[in-house]
């Protein structure tokens, strides 16, 4: 493992990947800062900008988006009491009370540091599990993979939002989406109207960029409670030690939490947070300070997320399954860039692979040294007006979306998947779960027509194979589990509260 | 009138339906083939008919899940700024890039009704500069900057 540790650092040590993890770092930050745009948001509407450069730069690129927007996202949540997301809810509860205090420097400081504590711990978890799950893996014949790809999904809509049957129905739309196209097999053109731009399946791009970018522009427009009014002063970054003393106990919580809570596929990242969050209210000495901004409530969540959102590559590293529509839009990346995630990846791709790891730690050292130094500059960029913000979000999302192909008809195929975004989120369907059935169904159908063939068409394969009959069994129960009542109902409240 | 009605959930379930029925509609010209032997048209067969079969769910469901109303949809918003794109998608190749974001800026910024023309024609002003200097000078996009015909790329 360490040898492999070393080829990654030394690819991700490298002046050009180092320069380009920066510049991730700084405009995921950037863009995660400004309020009504959540890190999903932010990774697709700067996708386009990382197409001209090889898989390993890259890959290394959108993660330092990544954790920049999740940073700024922070940021924003404690200086505006503006979640750009869920997972910043719980940051909201106590960091913008500590801001009113006059602490916003205090829990600005704790969630750079417990995020960088837990960045570094949940990247060893990655490290140490991507090949264990990998050797398991490579055992999958086509059967397996279904299944797989079919539990995946399952639980993709375990914690969206609302009703079981939408986020379900929401998948088999994107499975849907993702038919259209030449069908690789025979060669036949489905669902293309007779457009040759989609001879080659749906843009990625458009789809994420439309329901992801647009709608939400569109709903920050409609909503004007959305934007921004007071900025909370900073104050002091630095730490007293009571703080210290306070926080660190939670930040070793959440950094546990959110590894182990961040593989699992669908909502691991908002379900960690809100664990965590539920958790520092339990075992907190000052549990009446929560509510008034306890910096237990800031430290847990904040390195629970973090240590999530680094997990959350397990499953796409070593399966090429997207634990959450992050996770769906980096696949999409990849896939572009030709390659295909899976487990092969380790041994294909090992600079790749380990490169990435590798630049996970990087680049969360970089936000720790970018981003409090610079904080000043991420609260001049809050406090730029909407009116001025979202027409240059356009401006650059379009360009964006037409370079990808030289594609004028990609710009209108983002316009249309903003019109259906916007429908999606008005009749109250989670968009999350489209996107992920949108990335993995051209892989089942492959999977299923080759196990269907291996087997002579018989579906009985998928149970007579032990791994997949478990694999199944588990989405089963899941599915069944989601439809009880009980349990329905205490969903709600955890995601509530 | 039933007070229980959701209307969210049925609208959902009755547009689900509906995509669901196009889809299979469509798929007549594609051959389904064997289980065994699938052709173009099996996959989508079954994605289709499961998406039929969770939108009738959702309407059967919303019928007593309710009441919930339909919201409000902000039509000139979201008009202005898919219009907003579309136009910049038809005019950008024949237009130029400097033109074509600034027609992008002026119809969208039609959106926010506290923007003020000396507001867009300056916001307008610096995207012109800031994208002759990302895309032109720098990333080299294959479109010219200029309208064609007063340019000579």
């Amino acid at each position: 493992m360490l040898e492999n540790l070393h080829l990654g650092f030394s690819v991700a040590l490298s002046l050009h990947n180092l320069a380009f993890a920066f510049v991730g770092c700084m405009i995921g930050t950037a863009i995660g800062v400004l309020p009504g745009i959540g890190p999903l948001a932010t990774v697709a509407l700067l996708l386009p900008i990382t197409f001209g450069l090889d898989p390993v730069t890259a890959m290394i690129m959108l993660a330092g988006i990544y954790y920049g927007a999740q940073y700024g996202g922070s940021t924003s949540a404690i200086l505006l009491n503006l979640p750009g997301e869920v997972t910043a809810v719980a940051t909201t509860l106590e960091g913008h009370k500590m801001a009113l205090r006059g602490r916003a420097g205090a829990a600005l400081a704790v969630a750079a540091l417990g995020s960088f504590f837990a960045g570094t711990v949940a990247t060893a978890v990655v490290a140490a599990s991507g090949p264990l799950l990998t050797s398991v893996a490579l055992s999958f014949g086509p059967a397996e993979y279904f299944s797989l790809i079919l539990l995946g999904l399952i639980i993709a809509t375990v914690l969206a939002q609302g009703s079981v049957f939408k986020s379900v129905a929401m998948i088999a739309l994107g499975v849907a989406f993702g038919l259209v196209g030449t069908d690789v097999q025979s060669g036949q053109l489905r669902f293309t109207f007779g457009f040759p731009e989609l001879f080659e399946g749906i843009g990625f791009v458009p789809v994420a960029m439309g329901i992801f970018g647009i709608a939400e522009i569109v709903r920050n427009l409609e909503s004007p409670e959305n934007r921004p009014r007071s900025v909370a002063r900073v104050g002091s970054l630095w730490l007293t030690k009571d703080e210290i003393r306070r926080a660190t106990p939670s930040v070793l919580r959440g950094t546990a939490l959110g590894s182990v809570l961040g593989v699992l596929p669908g909502g691991g990242l908002a379900l960690s947070t809100f664990a965590s969050y539920m958790m520092e209210q339990r075992l907190s000495k000052h549990r009446r300070e929560f509510g008034t901004g306890a910096i237990e409530g800031v430290a847990g969540p904040e390195s629970a997320n973090n240590a999530a959102s680094q997990t959350s590559f397990i499953p796409m590293l070593t399966l090429g399954i997207p634990a959450n529509a992050v996770m769906a839009l980096m696949i999409g990346a990849l896939m572009i860039q030709g390659i295909q995630p899976g487990p092969r990846m380790m041994d294909t791709q090992p600079e790749l692979f380990w490169g990435l790891i590798a630049s996970m730690w990087i680049g969360n050292l970089m936000l720790l040294i970018i981003n409090l130094p610079l904080i000043g500059v991420w609260v001049s960029l809050l406090r730029v007006p909407y009116r001025f913000l979202y027409p240059t979000i356009l401006v650059f999302c379009a360009i964006g979306v037409y370079s990808v192909n030289s594609s004028p008809f990609d710009v209108y195929q983002t316009a249309l998947f903003g019109l259906l975004g916007y429908l999606l989120v008005k009749l109250r369907c989670e968009p999350a779960p489209l996107l992920i059935g949108f990335v993995l169904g051209p892989l089942l159908e492959e999977y299923l027509r080759r196990a269907m063939l291996v087997s002579r068409g018989n579906p009985a394969v998928f149970i007579e194979r032990p791994i997949s009959a478990v694999l199944l069994a588990i989405g089963a129960i899941a599915l069944a589990a989601m439809l009880m009542p009980t349990l329905r109902r205490r969903k709600t409240e955890a995601l509530q509260e | 009138m039933n007070s229980k009605l959701n209307a969210r959930d049925i609208a959902s379930g009755v547009f689900l339906i509906v995509i669901a029925a196009l889809g299979l509609y469509l798929n007549r010209d594609y051959e389904a083939g064997t289980a065994s032997r699938m052709g173009p048209g099996y996959m989508p067969m079954l994605v289709f008919w499961v998406l039929a079969g969770l939108g009738a769910a959702v309407v059967v469901i919303g019928l007593r899940n309710g009441p919930d109303a339909l919201e409000k949809w902000a039509w000139r918003e979201l008009g202005l700024i898919l219009a907003a794109m579309s136009i910049f998608g038809a005019l950008l190749e024949h237009i130029g890039l400097g033109l074509a974001v600034v027609t992008l800026v002026a119809v969208s910024s039609l959106a926010d009704r506290s923007q003020t023309l000396k507001g867009t024609i300056g916001l307008a002003a610096v995207l012109a500069g800031l994208c002759w200097m990302i895309f032109a000078y720098g990333l080299n996009l294959s479109v010219p900057f200029l309208p064609p015909l007063l340019g000579h790329s």
